[in-house]
């Protein structure tokens, strides 16, 4: 039976098998035995099904990064099913300079078994990083979208050839600005080759999805039907964050200046754990402040709007409960306190989600471009 | 009404195509049966999803003594039991400061002076800006005078003021025949706008049901072969294990056709045959559903004993155990000739589908819990493959499983590996669950959320419920005129009469076996 040799991964629904070490030139031919191989050892008779939605290649530089990865894959493939590539840039394979690896994920039916992924990992020594867009282009399975997961923490066009040959290969390019080692340097790397790509690729950053509680709860607390004038009166929003978060919030502030028409003039340190940026909307001031926690996790923690006047004192904040909620601080709020669920997905919650949207998003490359137009005036 | 997609720039492409808006959903009923299980459980995994609006709130309104506290104590008993997700106590905790309760008597102005009180305390708590849904979670008998009194209480504003909204919203049965559905539509009507209307069959909120337009129009391989041409007949199952339960009360003077035919299964029909809609849109879409009832062809005395069948379930086993036959379950007329069981065969008089029979049956104390929509091909020419005439190849079945499991498969003929030439029909399945991993949103889930975001496309408009009840009328009308007590039997537990599998049979055909 198949069950001696199936280890339970991460999530039991999701089945997977250890990783079998194979020639690059066989992938095709070792995965096709592990089906079968698969078929038999479960019992036969059962007809193996295969569901597949994507390509998902994922680059990361080393096995660390690979080995978390690893455990998010299960999660992913349970909702999208998927041909996996890992591919290792910086690692350190056991013979030559690549090295690849097979397994499948399978679930179990009521009458047999459906494989939901096969994975492919290839470790290239550092002086072999540059081949990995060949080995991935020859395993990509046709007539299905490509998606690039880009997991490494450095920014993706740092990474030079070896990114833009894979982001060649993708209809959709996902990565993560969340612990950026110069969040700065890096948003304006990113947001620089994006601006510069012509084709209808999808290039999202995860930090986005992340924080789209956020963007649903400021968008519905400051409707103008229950908040009017908030949005045009908005003068001071003071943001705190934990660490690594700043890119995130960086977005965040370049979201709300796309949408409301704000105008970066100014953006300095006060600082090690403190920026300001100052935007015009035509009529008046807005200042932006935000704080870096010196604790916690990468999150947005508080966030508070001040839209204040002679006559009358406005104010929201919103406050981060717990990994689950977030609250209106009443103290300081116009409007009721409330909480609200926020669950704090998980990356592969993030990854799996967002590889069934193949559309540009035109809010968010709004945002990056606002972003960078905020590090242009920017002074480190 | 606010448009949030247009006057907030925060929320533009925030999900773009359902914009749940900030409202006070009032549940009429609010202490039965349907709010524990199904409502009140969609409110609160919409809301633990994130799915529910910022500000919104429940007020459920009946003649059962409570108070908030009582409520939040039955909302979560009922959540704890019937929701999909398990009761997070922290999130509860906040969250249930959003139910509240009303006490009243249905026919009381003195209640809705306070239900519109109350209603607007927790407008100025949550910052509600007016907007309600009132959900008629009531039996059939009270809405009108719920209405009346909503209209009477000033509490139903108009459309297109562009101000708050008021939406109704409204279970099946709408009436017991085209007579009496036309007199609730014209009292829902009298006072609220068609617009504000919502008609709902939970049916319609199920995914594979939305999948069947996706399936249909999103895919190039199956509208051309969705007619005559190709297809030799449909067969639309609603097959229930349970007996008549506790609603014997109602069930013993609705019956299966009105239980199940006339809403659920006809709706599911119009969407399989309608022609593509130009665009997806409530009323197109409705529209569309609409010209395929239009095209019913009428059962008539002549053709009746070939197009209908009816059976009521006797005693029999299920699952191994002894079960009673209707006649013998509480609260049921011993000489009851109430239907448990249904089967049609109707066609829909229309270019697209001139011939093509479609088979309907539907029933309770089935063997298992199955709602299936098969298209079953033609078969391939007597040639090649298909020459046996003895051993014909099976034709291509493409089986849309609506419950339990929902999802979709494709039955095509294989050579099996060997040197010989042996033809094989493989199932190929697709299955929500399985593949996409996600537990898919319970379909009142779905329908509460679109009444919020304004969108009509799953529920019933006024003419759809007329046009289904009058082509019903007419066998209820065969049937009120013969004078037999006698109606057939099938066993508990069976996939119905002989009489269904003549039905089918004597067209060479049979019924699935599911």
């Amino acid at each position: 039976m198949a069950a001696a040799m199936i280890q339970q991964a991460n999530i039991p629904k999701i089945i997977t098998q250890p990783l079998k070490r194979v020639h690059i030139a066989d992938i095709e031919t070792e995965l096709g035995m592990l089906w079968g191989q698969f078929d038999r050892e479960s019992g036969g008779g059962h007809t193996v099904m295969r569901a597949c939605m994507s390509n998902l290649i994922i680059y990361c530089d080393t096995a660390e990064e690979a080995a978390v990865v690893s455990q998010e894959i299960p999660t992913i493939v349970d909702v999208h099913p998927a041909r996996v590539l890992l591919l290792i840039g910086d690692g350190h394979p056991s013979d030559g300079s690549l090295e690849a690896l097979i397994s499948i994920y399978y679930a179990p039916l009521e009458d047999g078994w459906q494989v939901c992924a096969e994975r492919i990992d290839v470790v290239a020594s550092p002086a072999a990083t540059e081949r990995l867009p060949s080995v991935a282009r020859s395993q990509l399975m046709g007539d299905l979208p490509t998606t690039l997961w880009w997991a490494s923490r450095r920014p993706p066009p740092e990474a030079g050839e070896v990114f833009f040959q894979l982001a060649e290969l993708a209809n959709q390019i996902i990565y993560d600005n969340m612990g950026w080692i110069n969040p700065i340097k890096g948003v304006s790397a990113m947001t620089r080759w994006v601006a510069a790509q012509q084709n209808e690729q999808v290039v999202y950053n995860l930090a986005w999805r992340r924080f789209a509680v956020w963007r649903k709860l400021l968008g519905q607390m400051l409707d103008p039907q229950i908040t009017p004038n908030a949005l045009e009166s908005l003068r001071v929003i003071e943001i705190s964050h934990g660490p690594h978060a700043l890119p995130m919030t960086w977005l965040l502030v370049g979201w709300l200046a796309s949408q409301l028409n704000w105008q970066p003039v100014d953006g300095k340190r006060l600082s090690n754990s403190e920026l300001i940026w100052k935007f015009h909307n035509n009529q008046h001031e807005i200042k932006i402040t935000a704080k870096r926690l010196p604790q916690g996790e990468p999150l947005l923690y508080r966030l508070l709007l001040d839209w204040s006047h002679a006559t009358s004192e406005n104010r929201l904040c919103f406050e981060r409960l717990d990994n689950d909620r977030i609250g209106i601080v009443e103290a300081l709020s116009t409007i009721p306190a409330h909480v609200f669920a926020a669950q704090i997905p998980e990356r592969a919650t993030l990854v799996s989600a967002q590889l069934a949207h193949r559309n540009r998003d035109k809010i968010f490359e709004n945002a990056l471009k606002s972003a960078n137009a905020m590090a242009a005036v920017f002074q480190p | 009404m606010l448009n949030t997609r247009t006057d907030n720039p925060l929320t533009a492409g925030i999900n773009i195509t359902h914009t749940p808006q900030p409202c006070t959903l009032v549940i009429f009923g609010g202490g039965g049966d349907l709010t524990r299980r199904k409502l009140l459980p969609a409110v609160y995994n919409q809301a633990l999803e994130g799915e529910l609006p910022a500000n919104f709130a429940v007020l459920g309104f009946a003649i059962e003594k409570m108070d908030d506290s009582k409520y939040r104590e039955f909302a979560r008993k009922g959540i704890e039991q019937f929701s999909r997700n398990p009761l997070d106590k922290a999130f509860w905790a906040d969250f249930e400061k959003r139910f509240h309760y009303l006490q009243g008597s249905f026919d009381d102005p003195e209640a809705y002076v306070e239900l519109k009180r109350r209603l607007e305390e927790i407008d100025s708590n949550f910052g509600i800006p007016g907007n309600r849904v009132f959900y008629l979670a009531i039996p059939p008998a009270l809405i009108e005078t719920c209405v009346c009194q909503l209209k009477a209480a000033g509490l139903v504003r108009p459309v297109g003021d562009h101000g708050a909204f008021s939406r109704i919203i409204v279970e099946k049965p709408i009436g017991r025949d085209l007579e009496s559905a036309r007199k609730v539509n014209a009292t829902l009507c009298n006072n609220f706008d068609e617009q504000q209307i919502y008609r709902i069959d939970h049916y319609l909120g199920k995914e594979t049901v939305q999948n069947i337009l996706a399936m249909r129009f999103a895919n190039a391989i199956f509208e051309p072969l969705w007619n005559s041409k190709y297809i030799d007949h449909i067969q639309i199952t609603v097959a229930e294990e349970e007996g008549v339960g506790t609603r014997a009360g109602y069930y013993d003077t609705a019956g299966a056709l009105r239980d199940m035919i006339q809403n659920h299964i006809l709706q599911l029909l119009s969407l399989i045959a309608m022609e593509p809609p130009w665009i997806m849109d409530a009323d197109v879409i409705r529209d569309h559903r609409q010209n395929v009832l239009n095209c019913l062809r009428p059962v008539t005395s002549e053709n009746f004993d070939r197009h209908v069948v009816r059976a009521q379930y006797g005693p029999g086993f299920h699952h191994g155990e002894d079960v009673p036959g209707y006649r013998r379950e509480a609260g049921v007329s011993q000489d009851s000739v109430t239907e448990t069981y249904v089967a049609l065969k109707l066609f829909i008089d229309n270019w697209r589908w001139s011939g093509v029979p479609f088979y309907i049956r539907t029933g309770k104390r089935m063997p298992k819990r199955a709602s299936e929509i098969a298209i079953q091909f033609k078969s391939v020419p007597p040639i090649l493959f298909n020459a046996n005439h003895d051993h014909p190849l099976e034709p291509n079945v493409l089986a849309l499983s609506i419950q339990p499991n929902e999802g979709l498969s494709l039955r095509i003929a294989t050579k099996l590996p060997g040197a010989k030439l042996r033809i094989f029909p493989v199932k190929m399945d697709f299955r929500y669950g399985s593949t996409f991993g996600e537990q898919s949103p319970e379909a009142y889930e779905r329908l509460l959320l679109d009444v919020m975001a304004g969108d009509a496309t799953l529920f019933m408009r006024r003419d759809a419920v007329e046009s289904s009840w009058a082509w019903v009328d007419n066998i209820l009308n065969i049937w009120a005129s013969s004078r037999t007590r006698w109606i057939p039997e099938y066993s508990a537990g069976t996939w119905g009469p002989l009489e269904a599998d003549r039905l089918i049979e004597s067209d060479n055909r049979k019924w699935r076996l599911l």
